[in-house]
C-alpha cells in the first residue's frame, strides 16, 4: 500500500476491514476495503466479486464510486470514495429531529440511486441505513453492493437469504425466490419511515415470524385476493388476521399527507403492487423539492 | 521453324503445368492451410537456360535481386538437383516420366551431386553451381554454406516472401496469391535441417516442377502452425500440478495463459486495475426486453478476433449453430416449405470438417470447435446435472469462457482451468454460496481434474482477463440459454 496512507479504521465490512486512508500524492481521502484471498478458501469472496463487477458498471452520483482495485500479494484492496458517515450514524447525531426537507432530499437521492441500479439490471438486496452513506454536502450514496446481483428476463430463482431482517419484504420472508426490483422498494419504504421518524426503525423484528407479525399488524394481514400467489410461497404459513388499527398519521407523525401516500405505496405486501423507483420519483411528494436538492 | 515451334509449345506446356501445380499445391493436403512453405527451386533464371549447353559449369542467377535473395535467405544452391536432369531431359520428356520416377531420380541426383557451390571471386553475390571449380574454393563455399545453414537454424525468420519469380509463376494460376506472399525456402543438397512440415517442390532449372512432396505432421498440425510457440513450450519443462510450491505451478500456468497478474503481484508490485473500472458501453446496460434482439447482431464481424468482437460479443460467433452438419446437408427451398436433407456421415469426418471450418474462421484460436463444445458440455454437466445450478448460470459461464477464447487467452494447458474458473465466477454471481459453493468447487476439481489452488488462482486471473466485466447484458447470455434449454 505505497499509494495510500492508512488513517483510521472505519469498521468491519462483510468481508474485511474498512480503513480511511489518504492518497499520498493527491491527498484525496478514500475508504479502503481489504479482501483477503486465501488459497484453500473459496477464492474471491462473492461479496467482493459482486461489489467490483457491479459497481464497475454503476457510475452515478448517488452510488458510491469504486475508484480502484489494488491487487497485492494475497489480497485485493477496493478503493472507494470516502463519505463522512452513514445514515445510521447520522441518525445518532441528529437527536431525534430531522428537517422534513432533509428527509425528502435523502429519500429522493435514495430513489434516484436505486432507479439507476434497477435500470442497469442490478438489485441491491441489502438496503438499510448503514449502507447509505452521507457526506458533508448532504449527498446520499448507496453503498455495500456485497449482496447485490443482476436480474433480468427470464425470471429466475434467486436466494431468499437476502436483506437485513428489518428491511426484508414479506414475500422474501415467506421464502419467495422469484423477486425483482420490488425487493429494494420495500426496503426503501422502511428507510423512508425511519427517516421520517429520525431514526426509529419501522419494523424492528427479532425473527422471521416476529417480523411478519409486525408488518401485518401495521398493514393488515393480506389475503389471497389481495396478494394472489401468497399461499403458494415456499415458507408460507398462516398468520392471524390482523386488522389495521393504527393510522399512518400515528406511524409517521411528522410526515405530510403526500409523504404518507408515497410511504403507503411503497409498503405494499404484494410485490406486484409496490411502486417502482421511477414511479416513486414522480410522486407529488417531491413536487416541492428544492432545485438545490435535485442538483445533489 | 520447328525448333521455335517446339520451344513455344514447351513454354506453353510448362506454363500450364505450372498453373496446374500451383493450383494443386494450394489444396490443403493435411488439413492445415499451410500453403507452400518449403520449396526447392532451381535458382536459375530463365534467361540463363538459353546459354547453357552440355554438362558444363552452370552459372546460376546473377542479377542483384537473386544475389540478395541468396545471401539473405541463406539458401544453399540446390540447383544441382534440377540441373543435371535438365541437361539431359527437356521439359517434355519430364512430362512423360512419372512423378515418382522423377522424384527418385531427383533425390538420387541430389545425393550423387553432392557438390557445394563455388562463388565466383569477382562477386560474392554470384553463385556458381558447378563441378568445375577448384577444390579449395569448393571447400570454402561449403563452409560458408554450412555456416549459413546453421544460421538458418537458429534464426526463425529465415524465410522471405516469395520473390519475383514465383510471383510471376503464381500469377499464371487461377488462385494467384499475389496478395499473400508465400514463404519459400530453398533447400540445398547438404541442407542439415529436416523438412518437418510443408511442401517441397522439385523443379527443373526452368522451374518446371517435377515432383511435389508434402510432409504431413502427425496429429500436431495445430502446434506446428505455431512453431515458435511450440519451441517455447518444449523448452519449458512441464511441471504438472505437483505438490510443489505455489509459485511453480501458478507461474507455469500463468506463462501459458498470458495472464500474468499473479506473477506481477508476486514480484511485489501492487497492481492497480483502475483502468478496468470504466463502465462497459452504455448500451450494454440497456434493460433487456422480452424480445431479445438476436437478429440485430453485428454480422460484419467475422474475421479474426479483434477487440470489436469481444465488445460486441455474439454468442453465435464462436460456437456457430450452423456448424453442425457441415457440407453434408442439402437445403431445398420449395415455394411453401424448406427441407434439409442431412446425409449420413462418419462422425469423425464431420468433426474434422467442422473443426477445419472453425479453424479457418479463427486461425489464431488454439482450440478446436469440438473441444470447445465438449468443454461446454462438461460445464453444463457440472453445474446443471451435478450441482443443480440453473441453466442461466451455465449460459453466463459460457459467455465468460467464450470471451476468454476470443481474447486469445486459451491454450491446451489452461483451457480446463479457465472453463472451471468461468463457471465458478458465474455461480458466485448467481447466489451460489455455502455448501453449494463447496460442492461446486469440488465437482469442478473432480471432473476437470484440477487442483483447487490452480482453480482459485485462475478464478482471479479470469476475472482480471475479463476486465471485471461479469455483469454481462442479458442479450449476450440469452442465445446460450436458449440453446441449452432446447438441447435439454
Amino acid at each position: 500500500m505505497q499509494k495510500y496512507e492508512k488513517l483510521e479504521k472505519i469498521g468491519e465490512g462483510t468481508y474485511g476491514t474498512v480503513f480511511k486512508a489518504k492518497n499520498r500524492e493527491t491527498h484525496e481521502i478514500v475508504a479502503l476495503k481489504r479482501v483477503r484471498l486465501d488459497d484453500d478458501d473459496e477464492g474471491v469472496p462473492s461479496s467482493a466479486l459482486r461489489e467490483i463487477c457491479l459497481l464497475k458498471e454503476l457510475k452515478h452520483r448517488n452510488i458510491v464510486r469504486l475508484h480502484d482495485v489494488l491487487h497485492s500479494d494475497r489480497k485485493l484492496t477496493l478503493v472507494f470514495e470516502y463519505c463522512d458517515q452513514d445514515l445510521k450514524k447520522y441518525f445518532d447525531t441528529c437527536n431525534g429531529e430531522i428537517d422534513p426537507d432533509t428527509v425528502k432530499s435523502f429519500l429522493y437521492q435514495l430513489l434516484r440511486g436505486l432507479s439507476f441500479c434497477h435500470t442497469n439490471n442490478v438489485l441491491h438486496r441489502d438496503l438499510k441505513p448503514q449502507n447509505l452513506l452521507i457526506n458533508k454536502n448532504g449527498e446520499l450514496k448507496l453503498a455495500d453492493f456485497g449482496l447485490a446481483r443482476a436480474f433480468g428476463i427470464p425470471v429466475r430463482f434467486y436466494s431468499a437469504e437476502v436483506v437485513t431482517l428489518w428491511y426484508r419484504p414479506p414475500d422474501v420472508l415467506f421464502g419467495a425466490k422469484m423477486y425483482s426490483t420490488s425487493i429494494d422498494m420495500w426496503s426503501a419504504g422502511c428507510i423512508f419511515a425511519e427517516l421520517a421518524n429520525a431514526g426509529r426503525p419501522l419494523f424492528p423484528g427479532n425473527d422471521d415470524d416476529d417480523q411478519l407479525k409486525r408488518i401485518f399488524k401495521l398493514l393488515g394481514t393480506p389475503t389471497e385476493e389481495q396478494w394472489p400467489g401468497m399461499t403458494q410461497l415456499p415458507n408460507y404459513r398462516i398468520f392471524p388476521m390482523y386488522h389495521v388499527s393504527t393510522t399512518w398519521q400515528q406511524v409517521v407523525p411528522k410526515l405530510n399527507s403526500k409523504g404518507r401516500d408515497l410511504l403507503q405505496s411503497l409498503l405494499v405486501c404484494n410485490p406486484a403492487d409496490r411502486l417502482s423507483a421511477d414511479e416513486a420519483l414522480q410522486h407529488p411528494y417531491f413536487a416541492d423539492l428544492p432545485s438545490s436538492a435535485r442538483q445533489l | 521453324m520447328a525448333h521455335a515451334a517446339r520451344k513455344h509449345l514447351k513454354n506453353r506446356t510448362s506454363r500450364r503445368r505450372l498453373a496446374a501445380i500451383s493450383f494443386l499445391s494450394n489444396i490443403s493436403l493435411d488439413g492445415t492451410h499451410s500453403d507452400t512453405r518449403l520449396a526447392v527451386y532451381t535458382r536459375k533464371q530463365r534467361r540463363h537456360t538459353k546459354k547453357e549447353d552440355g554438362d558444363g559449369e552452370v552459372e546460376t542467377s546473377a542479377d542483384k535481386q537473386m544475389g540478395r535473395e541468396i545471401t539473405n535467405t541463406v539458401i544453399g544452391p540446390s540447383s544441382e538437383v534440377g540441373l543435371g536432369l535438365d541437361k539431359h531431359d527437356n521439359a517434355r520428356q519430364s512430362v512423360r516420366s512419372t512423378a515418382v520416377d522423377r522424384a527418385q531420380s531427383v533425390s538420387k541426383s541430389e545425393k550423387s551431386s553432392d557438390v557445394p557451390p563455388s562463388s565466383t571471386p569477382s562477386s560474392k553475390k554470384r553463385w556458381r553451381a558447378g563441378s568445375m571449380s577448384g577444390d579449395g574454393e569448393k571447400q570454402a563455399a561449403k563452409k560458408k554454406l554450412m555456416h549459413m545453414n546453421s544460421d538458418l537454424g537458429s534464426r526463425k525468420e529465415n524465410v522471405e516472401p516469395i520473390g519475383e519469380r514465383s510471383r510471376r509463376s503464381s500469377s499464371m494460376s487461377d488462385n494467384s496469391s499475389e496478395s499473400v506472399p508465400k514463404e519459400v525456402r530453398f533447400l540445398s543438397s547438404d541442407n542439415q535441417r529436416p523438412v518437418s512440415t510443408g511442401r517441397v517442390f522439385f523443379v527443373s532449372k526452368q522451374r518446371v516442377p517435377l515432383a511435389i512432396c508434402s510432409v504431413l505432421p502427425f496429429g500436431l498440425s495445430k502446434k506446428l502452425q505455431n512453431r515458435q510457440e511450440l519451441t517455447l513450450d518444449e523448452l519449458r519443462p512441464r511441471v504438472r500440478h505437483t505438490s510443489g510450491s505455489r509459485s511453480v505451478s501458478s507461474s507455469e500456468g500463468l506463462f501459458h495463459t498470458g495472464l500474468t497478474v499473479s506473477a506481477r503481484v508476486e514480484e511485489g508490485q501492487d497492481v492497480s486495475y483502475s483502468k478496468f473500472l470504466i463502465p462497459s458501453r452504455q448500451r450494454h446496460l440497456q434493460r433487456a426486453n422480452s424480445e431479445i434482439p438476436t437478429s440485430s447482431v453485428d454480422t460484419a464481424v467475422h474475421v479474426a478476433v479483434p477487440e470489436d468482437v469481444i465488445e460486441n460479443y455474439d454468442a453465435h460467433i464462436l460456437d456457430d449453430p450452423e456448424l453442425h452438419s457441415g457440407s453434408y446437408r442439402t437445403l431445398m427451398t420449395f415455394p411453401s416449405y424448406v427441407v434439409s436433407v442431412t446425409d449420413y456421415v462418419k462422425p469423425s469426418e464431420l468433426k474434422k470438417e467442422l473443426n477445419e471450418k472453425f479453424r479457418d474462421r479463427f486461425p489464431s484460436i488454439q482450440l478446436t470447435l469440438s473441444k470447445l463444445r465438449s468443454l461446454k458440455r462438461e460445464l453444463k454437466r457440472i453445474a446443471y446435472a451435478k450441482c443443480h445450478r440453473d441453466i442461466w448460470t451455465v449460459a453466463q459461464a459460457y459467455v465468460y469462457f467464450e470471451k476468454l477464447i476470443l481474447k486469445n487467452l486459451l491454450n491446451k494447458q489452461n483451457r480446463r482451468l479457465c472453463a472451471g474458473a468461468c463457471l465458478l465466477l458465474a455461480c458466485k454471481l448467481n447466489d451460489t454460496k455455502g455448501a453449494d459453493l463447496t460442492k461446486l468447487i469440488e465437482t469442478i476439481e473432480d471432473i476437470f481434474k484440477l487442483s483447487r489452488k490452480d482453480l482459485l488462482n485462475f478464478e482471479l486471473e479470469c476475472l482480471v482477463a475479463l476486465e471485471f466485466c461479469l455483469h454481462v447484458p442479458d442479450r449476450e447470455v440469452f442465445p446460450h440459454y436458449q440453446r441449452l434449454l432446447y438441447n435439454a
